[in-house]
């Protein structure tokens, strides 16, 4: 092929494409026009008597090898060869086994292969119009499920009605007719063509049939006897009186019912055409297909949503479109223009309409859950007893006020009443997300959390980061959170939602989001991890000026000891520092002699028997990191079998350049903590179990 | 009431502030040079009779400590019966063996000798001043072994002084160049001893916890204003004569140290709101402190403790044990004395972040027996 030939031109390997097109005309291909090679027909599809043309065609696609040739066959007519074309790659296809003449071939001898066993056990497409000799022209939205039955026979047949959601003179577009189970019950039959009324159709149902019909008379002999009587009286019935008439012919395949359809439309000559129609699957069920595994657990539950803003409307058409049964959805704020840009309510509602209800009409189409709003006044929020009765009343509450006072509030009641509640806010300008979750009894408290490491404080930005300006009522600010975090946040607090709607609780207890990096902990994209938090360790003032006192007292020699103290709120805290003296320290050495620290840290605990070995601590005259020696050391005495993670304080008591750092020691050496300093331990009846 | 009063932390953090060790060297430097004034046959004829005065006199001297004021009365004279050039002279004399040593610095009101960790006052004036004041003998032993190695730079500035009615005058030698008629007019009125008699009987009530209320709150207010307005106009005396008045009309008062010390910065902002048009004055002489301070520094000093009084409002009215403590914390700030240490403790079981703590897990790691080497070699 020519450098500038335009299907060359046309792929994302011309390489590729070259090397088929050269295997193709080496076995006797040829090129027909732009795309297409005609050559032998392959042997497996005229010995199982598909076609008698010695000749197939190779239609070449744009993008190769990423998109499949497609292969067309004259005369065939089995399933899974519309209009003539083998239906040999499914649509996701990406193996490219095409990229090979051989490739190629042995798919279509795998196709003659099944195309023998029969395709029907195999088959889970639900669009049978693809092989119906011409091309849909109308389209039906049905419930096929609920028109046919769930109890039925071989050879049932029964009436629907259909109703048409858009007319033929809409231009191009095919029309569109909801097809409804029953009879219309109206009485109503339009005296010309395709109207907006009502129009009586009827199925027929088959246990099975071998192949989808290509055309009417392919269909009729599938029907049974009775089956085909009712057909022709049907249609003779409608059409003899001008009107339109459906019917369709119904069976069942791997993924449940597929149908046929055919709307029978009086001609001139006091006859009627056929028009198949493509179906499409319409009501709950098809559309709970997609609302993922979860939807059945969730039709059950009920859900409430304080905060019905930016995130809360999108927490609430998540949930609704993830099929939570019952949700309600609480917020006294009204929708103004300004707000719609980052709203799940459409763009056109009305100015001034209560948030709430603005959601719940937009969802409404969503039958399977029941929307109820409240939007009286903000007391029905604020009222502890009125959280208490959502608290009580639902399986789960989410808080998506954005106000950190109200998440603190109904985290309290929530706690006090053993409900489950998520509350879920943007921070620092939309950069970051957090979800938190009190659900379960192995969640932290929320109210306990800002004590522990491991729940870090999002620290707000400066004003003109945090906020976009302020527009009506006393410091109402508009947070500059863009409305891609909006939904972020929203997604991730739904997850979070339906993982412990689901009971699976697989997520953690508290999810950080970075979604713009910022400074640290906040400096990496993605979910915060325990090991983007700083290291952090109590220090006692007690124990403070006692390495501080003692170590300017030995200058300019060096003096240490060991640290006592316990954990704290999962946090090493250092309650005390006990010198233990060395004759010959030095300006650039200090040792402790064997068993001197075990002696110190009996000697502590005779005082408060709740403190043990923490860690050692020395002086060093003048400021400098840990020594080899130093770190040796500490790897040296993490070896011992009763500590864990022993901590290094180091003081340097110099007036000028005074310095204490503390070190722990990880898996990966020491590491520098963060210091915070604390009174006494609390009182000795406190002991954490 | 405050919710918290916090008295031990109070009471731990007026210790902070305190001097110390370092008050013991000052009153022994004192007590050094008071001998070598009375030693002068000069001065006994000019009828001296000293006496310790400023703020080491009001006990409201605070860490880091400064310069200590021995106040020589020569009560013979009056400002109309001797010259103030003659007077500082005489006192110049006297000390002339620590001008020798390079000690000595003459200042327009008094005569400054230096002290340090190189020039501390002699074991035998430590010694003195124990034997006066019962100090305990370790004490007393420990302070001449380390009084070398304290690192407090002073000096005892002699403030030469003759009796101008019922008050004193002192010299000024920058206003001496020039001249005045009357030679009365040559000494500059002040009456030290009379407002470390004030100050004593301020003292008195109201009682905190049976201590006297008025000299840990002016302490309080020293360090407070060295924290936050430290080098700033007015001096920390302007502060000390604001509170002679706020005691005196009750306006600063409390049940607590901390409800006092949330009344007297409260009172602070208020008064300095209004003392542009009514001044602070002296307690004694009733004369307007000098030099007035401007218009801005008083807007600057007041906006200043409005904050502080807003924090201590804080720190009495909130449920939180912690909270209350880290108000106060940001209130009293640090003074170096520990270099990582803020003035105010922390109460058992809070953090410096405000935060109050949980149980401790009971920790039951011994740290092994193995020898420890530590080193930078």
């Amino acid at each position: 092929m020519e450098p500038g030939d335009p299907l060359v031109a046309s792929a994302a390997e011309p390489g590729s494409l070259s090397s088929f097109v050269a295997e193709l005309e080496a076995d006797g291909f040829w090129r027909e026009d732009t795309k297409t090679w005609v050559g032998p027909t392959r042997r497996s599809l005229i010995d199982a008597g598909h076609t008698t043309s010695d000749r197939m065609s190779v239609i070449i696609r744009p993008a190769w090898p990423y998109l499949p040739p497609l292969l067309h066959v004259p005369e065939i007519k089995a399933w899974h060869a519309d209009q003539e074309r083998l239906c040999i790659w499914e649509a996701e296809d990406n193996t490219q086994r095409w990229v090979t003449l051989q490739g190629l071939y042995n798919r279509i001898d795998e196709w003659v292969d099944a195309e023998v066993s029969g395709f029907a056990g195999a088959e889970t497409a639900r669009n049978p119009e693809i092989y119906w000799e011409e091309p849909p022209s109308w389209i039906g939205l049905v419930n096929l499920d609920q028109m046919v039955g769930n109890d039925r026979d071989d050879g049932e047949h029964d009436e629907f009605h259909f109703v048409a959601r858009t007319t033929v003179d809409r231009g191009s577009d095919p029309p569109v007719f909801d097809i409804l189970p029953g009879s219309s019950g109206i009485g109503l039959d339009p005296r010309q063509g395709i109207a907006d009324q009502p129009m009586s159709g009827r199925w027929f149902y088959r246990q099975d049939i071998r192949r989808p019909p290509r055309k009417l008379q392919e269909l009729k002999d599938d029907l049974t006897d009775t089956q085909y009587y009712h057909l022709n009286k049907h249609v003779n019935k409608h059409t003899g009186r001008g009107n339109a008439a459906m019917f369709g012919l119904v069976w069942a395949n791997m993924e449940g019912l597929v149908c046929t359809m055919i709307l029978a439309v009086p001609d001139q000559r006091g006859g009627w055409k056929s028009l198949v129609g493509a179906l499409r699957p319409n009501g709950t069920e098809a559309m709970l297909l997609r609302a993922g595994p979860d939807a059945k657990v969730l039709h059950s539950k009920r859900v409430a949503v304080i905060g019905v803003g930016a995130i809360g409307s999108y927490v609430a058409d998540l949930l609704v479109r993830s099929g939570v049964g019952e949700l309600r959805l609480f917020d006294y704020d009204l929708l103004w223009p300004a707000n719609l840009i980052r709203h799940a309510a459409p763009p056109d509602s009305p100015p001034g309409i209560p948030k709430t209800t603005a959601i719940a009409n937009n969802l409404s189409s969503f039958s399977w859950t029941t929307i109820t709003t409240s939007s009286q006044s903000d007391s029905i929020i604020w009222h502890p007893e009125d959280i208490r009765r959502i608290v009580e009343s639902t399986d789960l509450t989410i808080d998506a006020t954005g106000h950190g006072g109200f998440a603190e509030l109904a985290a309290r009641v929530a706690y006090e009443r053993e409900g489950a509640y998520v509350t879920v806010a943007l921070f620092r300008g939309g950069s970051v997300a957090r979800v938190r979750r009190q659900c379960i009894d192995a969640d932290t408290p929320i109210l306990q959390r800002p004590r522990l490491d491991r729940y870090p404080d999002v620290l707000p930005l400066a004003d003109e980061l945090e906020y976009a300006g302020t527009e009506t009522g006393c410091l109402a600010r508009i947070h500059n959170a863009p409305p891609v975090a909006v939904v972020q946040a929203a997604a991730t607090a739904v997850e979070v939602a339906i993982d412990h709607l689901c009971d699976r609780h697989q997520q953690p207890d508290e999810i950080i989001e970075v979604l713009r990096v910022g400074d640290k902990p906040f400096h990496r994209l993605g979910r915060l991890r325990a090991e983007d938090l700083p290291l952090r360790i109590n220090l006692s003032e007690t124990a403070l000026s006692t390495v501080y006192d003692r170590a300017a007292t030995a200058m300019p020699v060096e003096t240490g000891g060991v640290l006592v103290g316990c954990e704290v709120d999962g946090r090493i805290t250092i309650s005390d520092a006990i010198e233990i003296p060395d004759r010959d320290a030095r300006c650039d050495r200090y040792g402790v002699p064997a068993g001197a620290a075990t002696e110190a840290v009996e000697l502590a605990r005779a005082t408060d028997p709740r403190v043990g070995y923490v860690g050692e601590w020395h002086s060093h005259p003048r400021p400098s990191p840990p020594s080899v020696t130093d770190q040796a050391t500490m790897l040296g005495i993490a070896q011992s079998p009763d500590t864990t993670n022993p901590v290094l304080l180091i003081v340097t008591p110099d007036a000028a350049e005074s310095e204490v750092q503390v070190f722990v020691v990880t898996p990966a050496g020491l590491k520098l903590a963060d210091v915070t300093t604390c009174g006494d331990l609390p009182d000795q009846q406190s002991v954490a179990a | 009431m405050a919710v918290h009063p916090l008295t031990d932390q109070f009471v731990e953090a007026h210790s902070r502030i305190s001097l110390g060790d370092r008050r013991r060297i000052a009153i022994a430097a004192h007590f050094e040079v008071r001998s070598v004034l009375r030693a002068s046959r000069r001065l006994r004829d000019l009828g001296l009779q000293d006496v310790l005065i400023g703020s080491y006199a009001r006990r409201v001297s605070i860490w880091p400590g400064k310069d200590v004021d021995v106040f020589g009365r020569l009560m013979k004279h009056t400002v109309n019966t001797l010259d103030p050039l003659t007077a500082y002279q005489a006192f110049e004399h006297s000390l002339r063996h620590y001008a020798l040593q390079g000690r000595l610095t003459k200042q327009p009101r008094s005569l400054k000798v230096a002290f340090g960790p190189g020039r501390p006052p002699t074991p035998q004036a430590i010694r003195a001043v124990a034997d006066q004041r019962d100090w305990a003998r370790s004490d007393t032993e420990r302070l001449v072994r380390d009084r070398i190695r304290i690192p407090f730079d002073f000096s005892v500035d002699v403030v030469p002084a003759v009796r101008y009615g019922s008050h004193y005058g002192i010299p000024d030698l920058d206003q001496l160049a020039g001249g005045q008629r009357y030679l009365s007019r040559r000494w500059k009125q002040t009456n030290p001893v009379a407002i470390t008699e004030r100050t004593q009987q301020r003292n008195k009530a109201p009682l905190i916890g049976g201590v006297g209320g008025f000299v840990p709150v002016v302490k309080t207010m020293k360090q407070v204003k060295e924290q936050h307005l430290s080098d700033v106009k007015p001096s920390a005396l302007y502060y000390e004569f604001m509170f002679h008045e706020g005691f005196r009309s009750r306006m600063i008062s409390g049940d607590s140290w901390a409800d006092i010390t949330a009344s007297a910065l409260r009172y602070i902002a208020k008064r300095l709101g209004k003392a542009g048009s009514d001044p602070i004055c002296d307690p004694v002489l009733g004369v307007c402190y000098e030099p007035q301070p401007s218009t801005q520094m008083l807007l600057h000093a007041r906006s200043k403790f409005e904050d502080l009084a807003r924090k201590s409002r804080q720190a009495i009215t909130t449920n939180d044990r912690c909270q209350a403590a880290v108000y106060w914390r940001a209130v009293f700030g640090q003074n170096g004395r520990s270099p990582h240490s803020d003035v105010f403790p922390l109460p058992r079981g809070c953090r410096s972040d405000g935060v109050l703590m949980g149980a401790p897990a009971a920790n039951v790691s011994t740290g092994g027996t193995q020898e420890r080497s530590f080193g930078t070699r």
